[in-house]
């Protein structure tokens, strides 16, 4: 169950991404094509990259739940002082700024 | 606000600039391996151009076979009887059979033919101890199968996910190919099937669709490509369940549910308007995932020098006429009533009502799904590919690396197998490696929260992408 949460946490932040960039990526298609391939092939050197991963990681003979554990940690640092410095500044602002 | 700015900004600058320095030593490694014979294009999809050949049949001993499939009709359509011709060993297609390299435009004319269905592989006894008589009547079907290797790797994918994949098969009548006038058929069936021979069977089918077409696309003179494209990459990247396995890709190439071939007594039927069918050549491909249609350039070779001697000695006929079976034929939108649209309020209003959430579970998951590498383009999928990165350290899908070193092939299997047959001791290495990893990870989480508990420390730590 948690695997699955946090592999949609990801998936969702990178289709959010991809839909971010989607507007940039085809301006640099229509006006750049040669870049456009350069960074296709960059992209997709990380995807073979990213396909390796898994061939690695087995040779680490760890458990699912370790990995899950591990992922969850690193999802948890990139999010939560994040969240929470942002809600510290926003109660410092107010603080400052009311009457 | 400084701060976040900075975090922002600095690790995304930070990201891109480790990425060039990887993407430097990946380049790197790459040529040295490519000076050491390993075959970087097999992991290095883009650098092909437009379509690359898959399997063009020249990997022996990866080959075609055709196989035959029987079924009768009931009152609602084919009833699909599940009864095959066995292929013999003469439909083998190896390297030496192969006449055609299209890469190199050769004339193809040097070649051996082979020709399609029947008669280069079933004799007529066979089919007919095979198939009850009742098949012959109602219809056969002439599945093209690829068998890819002998035994590939346990676990190896043999059709990468990503990409869209197209069947060309050059084929070759002995007077006019009339497939339909407008250049494409819709099979009255159709589909893929992905099968695992010996070991663990497995099978997976895939219906007719509009990504699934047969094109006709060049009639000249007595040489017609067909192409048939699959884009629904859902369920490809199979893989192969033990070492014992063999995979096979079948193609239903041709489907007549009105004409027959055999009567009754299993003697040959000629229909009127009768084609010699014969395979020339087949490139399986992976495409560019906006690419359905197909390259005319491709047909840049000569036509063959045919001559009766190849193919007078032939047995069976293949019949083809120019069919009407195209489901391309638009149809009427069905009349709405009041009473559709009061039924499609009142659904409305149950869904909304309804508080049973045992299916959300599913229904999260399936969002995501849809959501492949392939919906990046350059710039969104170098930004995120450390997030994907981390997403892979999730999947237990291994494939073991596969390389050939001075023309030997090498392969280096997953670590799972290799722990899997350490036993207990697999255990106890998972408890120490967990037992370390969780207190490091618990005693940085401490320490994080303990700092995120105060309230007037507002700098943002978060680990450097």
């Amino acid at each position: 169950m948690i695997n699955a949460i946090l592999k949609g946490i990801f998936k969702l932040i990178t289709s959010l991404v991809s839909l971010i960039l989607l507007p940039i990526d085809a301006a640099i298609n229509l006006a750049l094509p040669s870049v456009a391939d350069a960074l296709d092939l960059i992209s997709n050197f990380f995807n073979w990259v990213t396909g390796l991963i898994p061939w690695g990681i087995s040779w680490f003979g760890m458990d699912l739940t370790v990995r899950t554990l591990f992922v969850g940690y690193i999802t948890f640092e990139l999010t939560v002082p994040l969240t929470i410095s942002t809600i510290k500044l926003a109660i410092k602002w107010y603080d400052k700024l009311k009457p | 606000m400084k701060k976040v700015i900075n975090w922002t900004f600095g690790s995304f600058f930070r990201t891109l600039g480790r990425t060039f320095a990887i993407l430097g030593i990946g380049i790197l490694i790459g040529y040295i391996l490519l000076k050491s014979g390993f075959k970087l294009p097999k992991f290095f999809p883009i650098m092909t151009v437009n379509a690359e050949v898959i399997y063009n049949g020249t990997d022996n001993p990866t080959y075609l076979r055709s196989a035959i499939r029987g079924f009768t009709t009931t009152g609602t359509g084919p009833n699909y009887q599940g009864y095959y011709g066995e292929p013999g060993t003469v439909g083998k297609f190896t390297k030496d059979d192969v006449i055609l390299n299209n890469d190199n435009n050769d004339d193809i004319s040097n070649g051996i033919y082979r020709n399609l269905g029947l008669g280069g592989y079933h004799s007529k006894d066979l089919l007919s101890s095979t198939l009850p008589e009742q098949m012959h009547d109602l219809g056969l079907f002439y599945q093209l199968e690829f068998l890819f290797g002998n035994y590939p790797a346990s676990g190896k994918a043999f059709i990468p996910k990503g990409y869209n994949y197209r069947l060309n098969i050059l084929v070759a009548s002995g007077s006019s190919v009339d497939i339909s006038s407008d250049g494409w058929y819709y099979p009255e069936d159709c589909g893929i099937s992905f099968n695992f021979y010996q070991g663990k069977y497995q099978s997976n089918s895939f219906g007719c669709n509009n990504s699934l077409s047969f094109k006709k696309t060049n009639n000249g003179g007595n040489l017609t490509w067909l192409s048939w494209s699959y884009n629904d990459e859902s369920d490809v990247g199979k893989t192969v369940p033990n070492t014992n396995s063999r995979v096979s890709m079948g193609f239903p190439l041709y489907i007549r549910d009105s004409q027959y071939i055999f009567n009754n007594d299993t003697s040959v039927q000629q229909f009127g308007q009768k084609d010699w069918f014969y395979i020339l050549d087949y490139k399986f491909e992976r495409v560019p995932a906006d690419d359905y249609t197909y390259d005319d350039s491709i047909l840049t070779f000569d036509y063959p020098n045919v001559t009766n001697n190849i193919w007078q000695n032939e047995e069976f006929v293949y019949t083809i006429d120019s069919g009407s079976g195209g489901s391309d034929t638009p149809t009427e939108p069905p009349e709405t009533t009041n009473e559709d649209i009061n039924n499609s309020i009142n659904d409305m209003n149950d869904s909304i009502n309804n508080d049973n959430i045992d299916g959300a579970n599913n229904d999260a998951n399936s969002f995501f799904e849809g959501f492949t590498s392939e919906d990046n383009g350059g710039l969104s999928g170098i930004i995120t590919a450390p997030l994907n990165s981390i997403n892979a350290m999730l999947s237990d899908s291994c494939s073991p690396l596969t390389t050939s070193f001075k023309g030997k092939e090498i392969m280096i299997p997953c670590g799972t197998d290799f722990y899997n047959s350490m036993g207990e001791v697999r255990t106890f290495l998972n408890m120490l490696e967990g037992g370390i990893l969780s207190y490091l990870i618990l005693r940085k989480l401490y320490f994080l929260i303990h700092k995120l508990k105060n309230p007037e420390d507002d700098r943002v730590e978060v680990m450097n992408l």
